[in-house]
């Protein structure tokens, strides 16, 4: 699978930049859109959950920061697992004529989602700023956090391309699943994996709770939650071990049915 | 094809594949699977028992109808898809070129689509660089490598699909109906490019419907229809047996183009008068398919169109081959057809019934043979192709006996063994054949 992969490399690297190109040409903001769609979230919760809900007086440290900091992490993770997910429908074209590792479509998928991050960034930096933030040693932690967030949108992402590869209408109920993920992870409200209300079993169940709450311990200057972010990571690689045991079994058969 | 061919780019032995009909994957079937009670899903071969081998330097055509499997033995050679049985070696890479512009994403500009093609044929972005030029001069595209895809033509971007594929051939090309756009003088460019490919050492697979187009650039051709191979072999006769099949609802199949033997010497009087061949079942339809037990009847079509002369007293001998090659009959028509060459519509037709001939199921062709005497002076061997099939009026037990191609209908007499005296003699003949 690995000298597969090295032998398309040059493919991979094609796609997606091909992905982020497109996704930006013949637009009015271009880039702009990775720093505008986290600003108006965080209008949008600091006014509902920050305002109304009190969300605010329960969250450590300001809530904006707060908010970003779980924002920019969930919001990659989302790009990335539909872009993962569906790499292998929108590419049906190739999928079907040209033999190359089905692999590198997934992969070249999830280029787009992490430049956007990295645009995003600096309305994180500017908050951080504002409000002081981790030092060089946290930003370290929230690359890392990145890192281990894409081993659970590979895991999940993967499972779902081969999936849709059969049943093209799951990719219907996506959009729900992925809002219902985002309210039951420590995303907008924050959890305490060591509480004892009902919340805290999220910390656990949810597998990308351990990573979003490195990264904003590591914006924000927090103490680092390892052993939640040690049990997200070590559920995530069995996830995508798991995932790569699929696609590679089900691999021979998606020229046919894709 | 001498005998010491070189190592071939392309071998295939007994491929098959088989695809399951209907819907992937239902609920309904799901469940019942859950059950153990496990549906038998109607399935069928697209491929079935298909060998063959191409060499390098060869361009192989590929001919059959919709559905013959042509596209799905490119996929199983271009590795998208398993074979079920048997096996393919490719020695080298494939690349397909895609339909017009699928591989293009319309955002992207002429110049990034060509590096795009480029990596998806599996080349690094150096390698396109260093062709650039000529690939985008081939195209003519110099001026238009800023545009979107999408603002270019179609013919524009055939022209730069094919120029890339081209330019940047690994060992084996697929070129599959992608010339069915652009105007004529591009298809004899890419006809061109594919000769200047195969010249390299390289193989082309090309699938098309434009004969034509496979006959001018092919060497050999290989039919399919049903998955199956009908016939392969040199380009002009797989073709001529191609079109011989494909006539319908009357069309008389135009011989006057097709093949002729190298040893009919147009100076020592040979000359061009087959003009048509025609199988046709009892109702004198032309048909491709007979049913066993069905009276075949094979017209020849004669024409002296050009000629200029006048024959009398010919003879037209017609002949029926098995798959193998092997010559099951021949009949030979009397002394008498004339063929006037100096009439532009006039055609003498000569029909022979082939009715005491009961061949076997399978595959046949039928060669024409023109005679003035002891001079061979017409002959094309694949004039037409027919199949028996199995029909209900045949008794199976005769083809469970071996490879038989006639099966005999025969005169009996049984003549029982009791004591009736002289009661077995005369008119207690029993017909067994034809019972049904």
């Amino acid at each position: 699978m690995l000298a597969e992969l090295a032998a398309a490399r040059h493919l991979l690297a094609l796609l997606a930049w091909r992905d982020v190109t497109v996704r930006y040409k013949q637009s009015f903001l271009g880039v702009g859109w990775a720093v505008v769609r986290p600003l108006v979230t965080l209008v949008i919760f600091t006014f509902i959950c920050g305002g109304l809900m009190g969300e605010a007086a329960r969250t450590p440290g300001p809530y904006p920061l707060f908010l970003v900091a779980g924002m920019l992490p969930w919001m990659c993770f989302h790009a990335a697992l539909m872009g993962v997910g569906t790499s292998l429908v929108l590419n049906r074209v190739l999928v079907t004529k040209v033999y190359f590792t089905r692999l590198a479509l997934p992969l070249a998928a999830s280029a787009t989602p992490l430049i956007d991050l990295a645009v995003s960034m600096v309305v994180l930096l500017g908050l951080m700023a504002w409000y002081g933030g981790g030092g060089v040693g946290g930003v370290l932690v929230a690359a890392a956090a990145i890192g281990t967030l894409m081993i659970t949108a590979w895991a999940v992402g993967l499972t779902l391309a081969a999936v849709l590869a059969w049943y093209r209408d799951l990719k219907q109920g996506l959009p729900f699943v992925l809002q219902a993920w985002m309210f039951l992870g420590p995303v907008v409200y924050d959890i305490d994996p060591w509480g004892d209300s009902a919340s805290s079993w999220l910390a656990w169940l949810n597998p990308v709770a351990g990573s979003i709450m490195a990264f904003r311990a590591g914006v924000t200057g927090a103490e680092v939650p390892w052993l939640v972010w040690g049990w997200s990571v070590l559920v995530s690689v069995i996830g995508l071990w798991l995932a790569l045991l699929l696609f590679s079994w089900l691999e021979e058969e998606m020229g046919d049915v894709i | 094809m001498g005998d010491a061919t070189p190592e071939p780019i392309i071998e295939v032995e007994g491929l098959g594949k088989r695809h399951r009909l209907g819907s992937m994957v239902t609920w309904s079937g799901w469940l019942r699977g859950l059950l153990g009670r496990r549906a038998e899903r109607e399935t069928f071969w697209a491929l079935r028992d298909v060998s063959f081998a191409v060499q390098p330097g060869e361009v192989l055509g590929i001919v059959g109808h919709n559905g013959a499997g042509k596209s799905t033995l490119l996929k199983v050679l271009s590795g998208v898809t398993r074979p079920t049985e048997g096996w393919a070696v490719v020695r080298g890479k494939v690349a397909s070129l895609l339909e017009v512009g699928a591989g293009f994403h319309p955002e992207l500009t002429a110049k990034e689509n060509v590096y795009l093609t480029g990596a998806i044929l599996g080349r690094p972005p150096a390698a396109v660089k260093k062709r650039f030029e000529e690939i985008v001069a081939w195209a003519g595209a110099e001026r238009m490598l800023e545009t979107p895809a999408k603002r270019l033509s179609s013919g524009m971007k055939s022209r730069l699909a094919f120029s890339v594929a081209c330019h940047l051939a690994p060992e084996v090309v697929v070129v599959d109906e992608v010339l069915a756009v652009g105007d004529q003088q591009f298809r004899r460019r890419c006809c061109e490019q594919m000769r200047a490919i195969a010249a390299e050492g390289k193989a082309v697979l090309f699938v098309s419907h434009d004969l034509g187009l496979v006959e001018g650039l092919c060497d050999r051709a290989l039919w399919l229809s049903r998955g199956e191979v009908v016939q392969a072999g040199p380009c002009a006769e797989v073709l001529s047996a191609y079109r011989a099949s494909q006539r319908e609802g009357g069309a008389l199949e135009d011989l006057t183009q097709a093949v002729r033997p190298a040893e009919l010497d147009r100076s020592a009087g040979a000359a061009r008068l087959i003009a048509g061949c025609a199988v046709r079942n009892e109702q004198g339809l032309i048909e491709a398919e007979m049913p066993w037990g069905e009276r075949v009847s094979v017209t020849a079509r004669l024409r002296g169109v050009g000629e200029g002369r006048r024959w009398d007293g010919l003879s037209a001998a017609v002949s029926v081959d098995a798959a193998d090659g092997a010559r099951v009959a021949t009949a030979m028509s009397p002394a008498t057809v004339s063929v006037n060459g100096s009439s532009e519509t006039g055609e003498t037709g000569v029909t022979v019934g082939l009715d005491g001939l009961r061949l076997a199921p399978g595959r046949y062709t039928v060669a024409l043979t023109v005679y003035d005497g002891a001079t061979r002076v017409d002959e094309v061997a694949h004039a037409a192709v027919f199949a028996v099939v199995p029909s209900a009026a045949l008794d199976e037990r005769l083809t469970g006996m071996g490879q038989a191609r006639v099966l005999c209908e025969g005169g009996w007499k049984i003549e029982p063994a009791d004591d009736r005296g002289d009661a077995g003699a005369d008119g207690d003949v029993v017909e067994t054949r034809r019972a049904a």
